[in-house]
C-alpha cells in the first residue's frame, strides 16, 4: 500500500527552481532517506510532503487522497507528522510539558478549559510512554532551555512520534550531534514500529545505509537516483556526483 | 462639491502638505523600526522638542531660517544622547519593554516642556518671504505650504539616492532585510543605527520645526501625531522608503478627505484604510523584507 | 519547576489579595474610590494579560473595555434599562466585538497586531468623541450601579462597591488560573512560545488566539460596565489609547503572562500616580522616571524578574550537583 505520494511537484522561489518535477511513492511501512548535497531541494521538498508549503503545481497524496490543498495544521491532524532541522520546540516548558501538549493536541483535548493539564492523565500516561521510548524518562521534570543540545534533539523526534502519525518525517534528527548522540539517534529510529512510514532527510551515510529501506537522491531539486542501499552504492550517477566527494557530509559534523 | 475643480484641487495641496509632515516624521520611525525592530513611541517627543528650540530661536528674533537650520540639530543631538542613555538598553527587551520606556520618555519630555514654558500654545510665525500665496493649478494656494510640499519631495529625493547610491544606504538596507547576515558579514548594524537614529530624529525635527508656524507649538502635540505616523509606518510596511512615501500618501490624503466626506468621522477614515490594508497586506504594502525564503 | 513557578505566581496572588482586603477594611471615603478604581484596573489587566499568554499584544484594549462602557451605559441611560440585565449583556457584547475585531487582528501578530488592535479602538473613540447620543466629547453622566438590594448589597456606598468589585476581581483571577493551566492554557502558553511549531503538532493556532482574543474580550467589557458604574459618568476618554497604554503598563509593570503581575502592577500605578500627583505639580515626569526605571531595571516586570531570580537559584543549585554537559553545539 502507498501511505504518501507526490505527483510532479514543483516549487520554485523567484528563479529558483526548489523542487522540480518530484513524483515519488512512499511504501505503507517503508524506511526512507533523502540524501543530496547542500541546496538540492530536500528541506524544501519535506515542506511540500508536511504542507508548510504549497507547491506550484502537482499533487500530494496521502493514502490514496489529495491532500495538496490542506495546510500543515490539517496534515498533521491526519496523520502526517514532522521534526525539524532546527530545534523547534516550547522551550518554557519542561520536557513532559512538551509532550503532554503534543499528545493532547492529538487527542483533541486541548479546548479544554475547565480543568487542570495535569488531570488529563491520558496525556499524562501517554507523554511518558513517548519519553522512554526515545530515552528522556530522566529528564521529563527539566525546562527545555536547560537540556543538553543532544536531549533536545531527541525531543524534537519524541514531539513528531506524539502526534501518532502514520508517516513520520523527519529532518535531519542528528545534525549537530556528537557521535554517541548520533549513535542514540540512531537506535531510536531503528526502534520505531513498523506500523510507521518514516522519512529521513539526513547526511550521515552509515546511517541512511543501514536504516533506509529505500533511498532517494535529491540534486538541483530533481530526483537524481532511487533504489536499495545497495543499488545506490552501485549508482554510476551517485556515485559520481556525491558518494564520490569525501566531503560531501559522511560525518555526522554541524553544518554551516 | 467635488465637481468643482479649485475646491478639489486646494483639499489636494491640502492633502500633499499633510502627507509631507507625517513623511518626515514617519521615516526615521519606519527605519528604526525594520532595522531594528525597535517600537519607539519618544520619536513625537524629539518632534516637539524641535517645535519648541524653533519657538525660543524666533521668540529671542532669529529668523525661520536660522530656526530651519539649527532646531533639527539640536534635536538630532537630543535624539542620539537619549538613544545612548536611555533607548539603546531595551533593544533587546522586546516591543513591551520599549513600549513602557518610550512611554516614560514621553511623560518625561512633556512635563519637561511644561516647567520651561507652560502649558499654553505658542505661535511660529512663518518666514516673511512666503507669507504670500502662489497660484497653483489656477488656484491661489499660501506660498509656505507650498514650500512644505517642495521640502518633502526633496528629501523623498535626497533619501532615495541616498538610500540607493550610497555605501550607507546600501548598509541600511542590507540590515533591514537580514540583519544577522549582514552582521556576518562584518557590517556594524549598531553604528548603522546609531547613524540612522540621528537622520531619523533629524528629520522629526524638520518636521517640528516646518509644522510649528501651522499647527501651533503645545505640550502634548507629540501624542497627537505619533499615533498618526505609526499608523503610516505600519500601513507602508516597515523599513522602506518607497513604503513610508506611500503610506504618508494614503493616510493625508484619507485624513485631508475624511474630513469633508465624513466630517462626523474623519478620524475613523484613517482606522478604516489602515485596517482595510492590514487585512489584504498584513505586512503593510511595500515592507522592505521579504518573509517568505526558501528552506 | 512549573509548579514551583506556579507556587510563587499564586502566593504573589494571594498575598495581593490578602493586602487588597485588610486595605478594604480600614480604608476611608477617599480610599475605597481608590481600591475601586485599582480593582477595576487590575480586572482589566487580567484581560489583556490573558491575551499576552498567547503572545499577543493588544494596544487597543481600550476598545473592548470601551464596548463595555457603552453598552451598559446606553442600555441603562439611554434606553432605561435594568442595570442588572445591561452588565451580562456589555459583557457579552464584549466577546461579540472582540470575535468579530479577532477575525481579522489575530492573523497578525507583534507590531502589526498592536496597530491593528490600536486601530479598533481609535474607530470606536472618534466615534464616541463626536456621537451626540453619549454626550460627545463632553461625555454623560447618571450611569447606575448594579441593584443588588435584593440580597442586601448596596453598591451606591462606596465601601461596598469597592469591596464588591475587589471579590469580582479576585473570582476572575482564580477562572483564569484555572485556564491558564488547564490544556488550552498550556496550548495558549505554547503557542506564545512557537506558533509554528503548535501547527505543526496539529493546534489551529488562529482558533486558539480568536478564543482568547474573544474571551479577553469579554473580562474588559466587563471591566468597562464597572468602570462607568464607578464614576457614574462615560466618556470618550475611556477609549482613548492613553487608557490601553495604561493598562499595558500596568500588565508591564507587573509582568506580562504571569497573570497576578497585571494586577499588583495595576495596584501599584494607582497608588503611584496619587503619590506623585498628590506631592508634585509636574508628576508626569516623575511617573515617566518610573516607567523608564522599570523597563530598564526590571524589564520582565516585577513578578517576572521574582520567577527569574528565583529560577537562577534553583539552576545554580542543580548545576553544582550536575555534570557539565560538554557539547552544546
Amino acid at each position: 500500500m502507498i501511505a504518501l505520494e507526490t505527483r510532479s511537484l514543483y516549487k520554485s522561489f523567484g528563479s529558483l527552481a526548489a523542487t522540480r518535477d518530484v513524483s515519488l511513492a512512499f511504501e505503507a511501512g517503508a524506511r526512507y532517506a533523502i540524501i543530496g548535497p547542500n541546496g538540492a531541494g530536500k528541506t524544501t521538498y519535506f515542506n511540500l510532503l508536511a504542507g508548510n508549503l504549497r507547491p506550484d503545481s502537482g499533487t500530494v497524496l496521502f493514502a490514496g487522497r489529495d491532500v495538496t490543498g490542506l495546510d500543515v495544521t490539517s496534515r498533521a491532524k491526519i496523520g502526517i507528522a514532522r521534526s525539524f532541522q532546527r530545534n523547534n520546540l516550547f522551550s518554557d516548558f519542561t520536557v513532559r510539558d512538551n509532550l503532554m501538549l503534543a499528545c493532547a493536541l492529538r487527542a483533541g483535548t486541548t479546548r479544554v478549559f475547565w480543568r487542570p493539564m495535569r488531570q488529563t492523565t491520558s496525556a499524562h500516561a501517554e507523554a511518558d510512554e513517548v519519553a522512554a521510548q526515545v530515552g528522556l524518562t530522566d529528564v521529563l521534570g527539566t525546562t527545555v532551555r536547560q537540556l543538553s543540545y543532544g536531549s533536545q534533539r531527541q525531543l524534537e523526534v519524541a514531539l513528531a512520534l506524539a502526534c501518532k502519525p502514520q508517516v513520520l518525517l523527519l529532518d535531519e534528527p542528528t545534525s549537530g550531534m556528537s557521535p554517541e548522540e548520533t549513535a542514540r539517534m540512531h537506535d531510536l529510529i531503528n526502534a520505531i514500529p513498523r506500523s510507521l512510514t518514516v522519512i529521513v532527510i539526513e547526511h550521515d551515510m552509515d546511517i541512511v545505509l543501514d536504516i533506509a529501506d529505500r533511498i532517494i537522491v535529491l540534486d538541483y531539486g530533481r530526483v537524481l537516483e532511487q533504489g536499495t542501499p545497495t543499488e545506490i552504492r552501485a549508482s554510476k550517477v551517485v556515485r559520481q556526483r556525491y558518494l564520490g566527494e569525501p566531503a560531501a557530509g559522511v560525518s555526522g559534523g554541524p553544518r554551516p | 462639491m467635488f465637481l468643482d475643480p479649485q475646491f478639489f484641487a486646494e483639499q489636494v495641496l491640502n492633502s500633499l502638505q499633510f502627507s509631507m509632515l507625517l513623511f518626515l516624521l514617519a521615516i526615521g520611525l519606519s527605519v528604526v523600526f525594520g532595522l531594528m525592530d525597535y517600537l519607539n513611541l519618544s520619536h513625537g517627543t524629539i518632534y516637539m522638542f524641535a517645535a519648541y528650540v524653533a519657538f525660543s530661536l524666533t521668540h529671542l528674533g532669529g529668523s525661520f531660517w536660522i530656526a530651519l537650520l539649527l532646531a533639527p540639530l539640536a534635536a538630532a543631538a537630543v535624539g542620539v544622547l537619549l538613544y545612548f542613555v536611555l533607548l539603546k538598553r531595551a533593544e533587546k527587551g522586546g516591543h513591551l519593554t520599549q513600549v513602557l520606556l518610550t512611554v516614560g520618555v514621553i511623560y518625561m519630555g512633556t512635563d519637561l516642556i511644561r516647567i520651561a514654558y507652560g502649558d499654553l500654545p505658542k505661535g511660529v510665525p512663518q518666514p516673511e518671504a512666503l507669507n504670500g500665496a502662489v497660484v497653483l493649478f489656477g488656484i491661489p494656494y499660501p506660498a509656505y505650504r507650498v514650500f512644505i510640499i517642495g521640502l518633502g519631495l526633496a528629501v523623498m529625493v535626497a533619501l532615495y539616492f541616498a538610500l540607493e547610491r550610497t555605501r550607507l544606504g546600501a548598509l541600511v538596507r542590507a540590515g533591514v532585510d537580514d540583519r544577522a547576515t549582514a552582521e556576518t558579514l562584518g557590517i556594524d548594524i549598531g553604528k548603522v543605527f546609531a547613524l540612522v537614529f540621528g537622520i531619523g530624529t533629524y528629520l522629526a525635527g524638520v518636521a517640528g520645526v516646518v509644522a510649528a508656524p501651522v499647527f501651533g507649538v503645545y505640550p502634548g502635540m507629540d501624542a497627537s501625531i505619533i499615533i498618526l505616523v505609526l499608523i503610516v509606518v505600519v500601513v507602508g510596511g516597515l523599513g522602506s522608503l518607497r513604503g513610508v512615501i506611500v503610506g504618508s500618501l494614503l493616510i493625508g490624503f484619507a485624513d485631508t478627505f475624511g474630513k469633508i466626506l465624513l466630517p462626523q468621522f474623519a478620524m475613523m477614515m484613517i482606522y478604516l484604510v489602515m485596517a482595510l490594508v492590514l487585512i489584504f497586506r498584513p505586512s503593510g504594502l511595500l515592507p522592505a523584507r521579504r518573509f517568505s525564503a526558501p528552506g | 519547576m512549573m509548579a514551583s513557578r506556579t507556587f510563587i505566581r499564586r502566593s504573589v496572588g494571594v498575598a495581593l489579595v490578602i493586602v487588597a482586603l485588610v486595605a478594604q477594611a480600614f480604608a476611608g471615603f477617599f480610599a475605597q474610590e481608590l481600591i475601586a478604581e485599582a480593582a477595576i484596573l487590575a480586572i482589566f489587566a487580567l484581560s489583556l494579560d490573558l491575551l499576552a499568554t498567547c503572545g499577543l499584544i493588544s494596544f487597543g484594549h481600550a476598545g473592548l473595555l470601551g464596548v463595555g462602557c457603552y453598552v451598559f451605559a446606553g442600555l441603562t441611560v439611554l434606553m432605561g434599562g435594568s442595570a442588572n440585565v445591561a452588565f451580562p449583556i456589555a459583557i457579552v457584547a464584549g466577546a461579540v466585538v472582540a470575535f468579530m475585531v479577532g477575525l481579522f487582528a489575530v492573523r497578525t501578530t507583534g507590531a502589526f497586531f498592536i496597530m491593528v488592535t490600536l486601530a479598533a479602538a481609535e474607530m470606536l473613540f472618534s466615534w464616541g468623541y463626536r456621537s451626540p447620543m453619549f454626550g460627545g466629547a463632553n461625555g454623560m453622566g447618571g450611569v447606575p450601579r448594579l441593584n443588588l438590594t435584593a440580597i442586601g448589597i448596596d453598591l451606591n456606598d462606596p465601601a461596598t462597591f469597592a469591596l464588591t468589585v475587589i471579590v469580582l476581581c479576585i473570582v476572575i483571577w482564580l477562572l483564569l488560573e484555572l485556564v491558564v493551566s488547564s490544556p488550552f492554557g498550556r496550548t495558549l502558553a505554547a503557542i506564545r512560545q512557537n506558533p509554528s511549531r503548535v501547527a505543526a503538532l496539529g493546534g489551529r493556532v488562529f482558533f486558539y488566539r480568536l478564543a482568547a482574543f474573544t474571551a479577553s474580550g469579554a473580562i474588559a467589557a466587563l471591566a468597562g460596565a464597572l468602570k462607568v458604574q464607578h464614576i457614574n459618568f462615560i466618556s470618550p476618554d475611556l477609549v482613548s489609547w492613553f487608557v490601553s497604554g495604561d493598562v499595558l503598563i500596568a500588565v508591564v509593570i507587573g509582568g506580562v503572562g504571569t497573570l497576578v503581575g497585571g494586577p499588583l502592577g495595576a495596584a501599584l500605578l494607582i497608588l503611584l500616580k496619587e503619590l506623585l500627583s498628590s506631592t508634585f505639580g509636574h508628576w508626569y515626569l516623575f511617573l515617566g522616571i518610573v516607567f523608564a526605571c522599570v523597563a530598564l531595571l526590571m524589564p520582565k516586570g516585577i513578578v517576572g524578574n521574582l520567577l527569574d531570580f528565583y529560577e537562577r537559584r534553583i539552576t545554580r543549585v542543580a548545576a553544582s550537583r550536575r555534570e557539565p554537559t560538554g557539547d552544546a553545539a
